[in-house]
This record gives structure tokens, C-alpha cells and sequence, in this order.
């Protein structure tokens, strides 16, 4: 016999169906790999699942299950000795795709590629997202200061490997550590 | 915004193909880890009414036949990792904690640590003053405006944060109001806030002197003029504050699976509170090596030691602790930090060496070697002022 109520289950139901993809993208981008995206955002799913009685905001069910997905991918980062994949997958190109505008575009994906993942994370959800700091450090776990610390430094890296004319931003006010 | 970090992101995205989800099998998994949660509950609900029942049948069995030992042991169930901060001396504390095997990164600055069946709490003094939670992984923070911790509010600073020891259960004060503070119940197991009850003002506090005496998985004791022991306490599942008396802690402090008695005997002994002090009177419990024993001793703030006895109240039984094997250190104390299991505690002494020992049969082993020279190991529990 199911323990959760056959309401519960329903509207479950329809929130998977409605923000798996979106959780998913999500869970590509701080994990980095097809496979364990799809892992990850299952797990978050359960997890969303066994706490669903007590998530009676369903405004902020995608932020917490958004928060699951980067807190358990930096756990799993860190129990499995997590290694970065070699960067050798080129994206499928669109017919009318600017070739200038792809090459940067994968130069620039290169190396968001080999960055810690708290660091991709939080240019996802600050430059794709379009969060602000604090929500970005609400969904992360940590301070705003943190997340101004890490956009710098991934900013940096960003710069260094990808060169100057690589149109990134030039970056946010240097963030202090909590 | 910045179109290429956006085009960057939107193009690998496109190309990463999309999930789908069959929402059976994720319900099935969820199912099935509620049903365990189910189960573990079960258990340790079973466990307790033994415990209880054998407390009672017991106590009628000590009456007759005086003192002694008189039942068997609990089956130890572990629940608990050790947990211990380290810092170089003279900076600012924090920085790492230990949490079983693992080591977590907390970034610096933070003074109370305490723990919980599901991980650690521990503040920072951010402007916001925060307290965060970790179950070994990247901490999360659970509160804000932590009295004691963030710069608006001074009051309750001996103990900002404080767990019960045993279970989920977790409470501080937030001074978002500092002339209204609100007590803050936390599970860490649902990392959810179960309770927020605003307290009077205590004006006459001061820095030290109220605060949070102790918690338990239903009940948090306060004390609002400075002790002797709690005035109050809030019932969390009637979300209720009311007065309270030292002697009704004192009560339930006995009848607790992990706790301990001092004293000639278990009825008449006086318990001891969480932080290894009596309620009432300025002495608290340490563990001295006496050859191969470790020999409680009660230790008041004027360094009077006096021998005394330590009972179980779990089981009612004397403690007999001997020191691990091969340990040569003389003259040297333990203190009591933390309870891992109903028959496990682990000690801090010596050079702040980390010691567990089996209540049942009063074996210790040296379970974490203590730190360099020039290295601070802070363990939950202790009052830390300042």
C-alpha cells in the first residue's frame, strides 16, 4: 500500500512532467555528463518525492528541487573522486549556424567544461538563468559573497583560457569570502 | 546578461538531447525509501518502549534486591559520527570540520558546532549571522540572524546553536528582532524548521547568562534570569512555552536513554546536563586516568575534585571505564562530548586525543589521535564563550 496520498502522487506526477527537462539541463550543467545528469535529477526527484508532504509552497518546488540537484552533484563530485571528462564532445552544429559564432561558442563551452562545478553552477544561474546573486546563493547553499567569489574566479579562468576577445563579461564586483 | 556565455550554455544545452522521465519507477524508489524511514522509526520506537519497560520493571526489581547492577545493556544501535573542528592557535577558528571520515570545508570564522543524527550545525559571523548545516557534504545554511552570532545581538552566546543527543532535533534563537527573539526549532532529517515561537525580553540576560540549556526531541529548555538550571520550556509538538523548574529538568534529565547519574547510588545520585555540569552548582564532570582507569571526578571553578560515581541512566548500572590499551598518558583528563550510540561516548583529553568507550563494558579505544603542536581541536558541546 502507497504511503503517500493518491493526491500527493498526482500532482507530483504533473510536476516531473512539467520541469523534468528543465531540472535536467540544470543537472548537464553541473555534472557535466549525459548519463549522471539523468541519475541526478532522478535522485532529486525522489528525494522531492519523500519530502513532498512538507513542501506546501508549490512555488518554490523547483527551487528546492533545483537546490537538491546542485547539493547532491557536489556530494557525488566528492565521494566519487568525481573527474572532470576529457573535452573532446563537439555539440551537433543547426543548419544556419554562424561557423565564427559555433567555434567561439565551443571554445567557450571548453572551458566552462573543465571548471569546478560550484563555479559552472553559479555562471549557469547568473548568465543563463538570469538570478540574481541572492538567488543564485539561495539555490547554491552559500552567501552571496561566495557566489560573487566564484562568478570572479570562473570569470578569470574563463578570460585566461578562451583569450580577451573572447566576448565574455568582464566580471562582478570581487566577492569576500564569508 | 552576456550573449556569449548565454549562447555558450544555450548550444551545448540543445545539443545535450533531453530526459525522459517515467514517473512509476521514481514513485516505486520513493516508496520504498519511506517505507524504510517507516521501519527505522518503528524500530527505534520499539527499542525505546523496551527500554522503558525494562527501566520499570527493573526499578521494581531494584526496591526489592537494593542496589546494583540490574539489567542488561541496550543493544547499541549507532547513530552518531564524531565530530571535531581543528584550527591553528591564534587565528580565527573553523575552517574544516571533521564529520566521521569525511572533512568539510565551512570557510573560517565559526565558533559553535553541535551535532545531530544527520549531520552537524555549526555558525558563522557573517553580517547575517548564519548557521549552517552539513551531513558531510557541502553545508547548506538552514538560518540567519542567529543571536549570539550576528553583530545586532550579543545575548545567548554561551550556546547559539544547540541539538539534542539523540535524533534530529535542533534549536537557536534568531535575532532578526534582537528585542524579540524567536525560538528556532530545526530537523535536520527534513532540514525544515518546525517551530518559531517568539520569547519575552529578557533584559536582564546579559551575554552569557540565558539562553538555550537543552533540547530533546520534543522539548526545549530555556533559561531566562541566569540559572540555576531552565525556567522554561517549549513543547514542540504542542507548540507551546511554558514554565517551567530545574527539578522537571531534573526529572526528565534521569529518565533519558543517554545520560548519566553522579552520585553513591542511581536514586539518589544527582544527572548531570548536557554540557557535563550539574544543574545546580558550578561543577562539572571529567574522566581522570588513575592507572589504567579513567575515575569521574567532579571539578568545581575553584579546582576542588572530588571522586564520585557515574550510573548509567539508560541501564542504572555503575561505570567501570578503563583507558585504551597501550595509552601511557599520566595525569590526564577526559570530558564527555558527545554520545554516539545509547552505549558509545566519545571523550576529548590528554592532548585533546579523542577517545570512544562502550558504556556496557567499559572499553575505550583511542578513536582520534589528537592534533600537531600549534593545532585547536574544538568538539561539540562545550561552552564557548566569546
Amino acid at each position: 500500500m502507497a504511503i503517500r496520498r493518491q493526491e500527493d502522487v498526482a500532482a507530483f506526477s504533473e510536476f516531473v512532467s512539467s520541469r523534468s527537462q528543465a531540472l535536467y539541463r540544470l543537472a548537464y550543467v553541473v555534472i557535466g555528463d549525459h548519463q549522471l545528469a539523468q541519475d541526478l535529477v532522478q535522485e532529486a526527484l525522489v528525494k522531492a518525492y519523500v519530502a513532498w508532504p512538507r513542501l506546501r509552497d508549490r512555488t518554490k518546488t523547483e527551487g528546492y528541487v533545483r537546490r537538491i540537484i546542485v547539493t547532491t552533484a557536489i556530494s557525488w563530485r566528492r565521494r566519487r573522486s568525481f573527474h572532470e571528462p576529457p573535452v573532446e564532445h563537439v555539440p551537433e552544429t543547426g543548419a544556419g549556424d554562424d561557423p565564427e559564432s559555433l567555434a567561439a561558442d565551443e571554445a567557450v563551452w571548453a572551458h566552462l567544461r573543465v571548471l569546478p562545478a560550484r563555479q559552472r553552477t553559479a555562471l549557469f544561474l547568473r548568465y543563463h538563468e538570469d538570478l540574481s546573486e541572492a538567488q543564485t546563493a539561495e539555490l547554491m547553499g552559500c552567501s552571496v559573497g561566495t557566489v560573487k567569489r566564484q562568478v570572479f574566479i570562473a570569470l578569470s579562468k574563463l578570460r585566461d583560457g578562451a583569450g580577451p576577445n573572447a566576448g565574455l563579461p568582464l566580471g562582478e564586483e570581487k566577492g569576500v569570502a564569508r | 546578461m552576456n550573449e556569449t556565455l548565454r549562447d555558450a550554455f544555450a548550444r551545448e544545452l540543445d545539443a545535450a538531447g533531453r530526459i525522459d522521465v517515467d514517473v512509476a519507477p521514481l514513485v516505486d524508489r520513493g516508496e520504498t525509501r519511506l517505507r524504510h524511514r517507516r521501519l527505522a522509526a518503528l524500530a527505534g520506537s520499539v527499542a525505546a518502549v523496551v527500554l522503558v519497560v525494562a527501566a520499570g520493571v527493573l526499578a521494581g526489581q531494584s526496591a526489592d534486591r537494593g542496589d546494583g547492577p540490574v539489567n542488561h545493556p541496550p543493544h547499541p544501535v549507532p547513530t552518531r559520527k564524531i565530530v571535531y573542528a581543528e584550527h591553528k592557535a591564534g587565528i580565527v577558528p573553523g575552517h574544516i570540520v571533521h564529520f566521521g571520515d569525511l572533512v568539510v570545508e565551512t570557510g573560517d570564522n565559526h565558533l559553535h558546532l553541535d551535532v545531530t543524527d544527520d549531520g552537524f550545525l555549526y555558525t558563522d559571523h557573517t553580517r547575517q549571522g548564519g548557521v549552517w548545516f552539513s551531513d558531510g557534504y557541502a553545508p547548506v545554511r538552514v538560518g540567519t540572524h542567529v543571536c549570539g552570532v550576528s553583530p545586532n545581538s550579543a545575548n545567548f552566546l554561551t550556546h547559539a546553536v544547540m541539538t539534542a543527543n539523540s535524533g534530529s532535533t535542533a534549536a537557536w534563537f534568531d535575532c532578526t528582532h534582537p528585542a524579540r527573539p524567536t525560538l528556532v526549532v530545526f530537523d535536520s532529517s527534513s532540514l525544515h524548521v518546525v517551530a518559531r515561537q517568539p520569547v519575552p525580553s529578557w533584559p536582564s540576560c546579559g551575554r552569557y547568562a540565558c539562553g538555550l540549556v537543552d533540547v530533546t526531541s520534543d522539548s526545549v529548555y530555556l533559561d531566562s534570569m541566569g540559572g540555576p538550571g531552565p525556567d522554561h520550556r517549549f513543547d514542540v509538538r504542542a507548540d507551546r512555552l511554558r514554565a517551567s523548574t530545574p527539578q522537571e529538568y531534573l526529572e526528565g534529565l534521569r529518565n533519558r536513554p543517554r545520560g548519566l547519574v553522579l552520585g553513591e547510588d542511581w536514586q539518589s545520585g544527582t544527572p548531570i546536563d548536557r554540557d557535563g555540569r550539574l544543574v545546580a552548582g558550578d561543577a562539572a564532570l571529567d574522566f581522570a586516568a588513575v592507572g589504567s582507569r579513567l575515575v569521574p571526578v567532579l571539578s568545581d571553578d575553584t579546582d576542588h575534585h572530588h571522586v564520585t560515581s557515574a550510573f548509567n541512566t539508560a541501564t542504572r548500572r555503575v561505570l567501570h571505564l578503563r583507558l585504551p590499551a597501550g595509552y601511557h598518558e599520566t595525569d590526564v583528563a577526559f570530558r564527555l562530548f558527545e554520545w554516539l550510540d545509547d552505549d558509545t561516548v566519545a571523550l576529548i583529553g590528554g592532548g585533546a586525543d579523542i577517545v570512544t568507550c562502550r558504556l556496557s563494558t567499559g572499553r575505550c579505544v583511542l578513536a582520534v589521535p589528537g592534533p600537531p603542536a600549534g593545532t585547536v581541536r574544538l568538539v561539540p558541546t562545550f561552552p564557548l564563550p566569546g
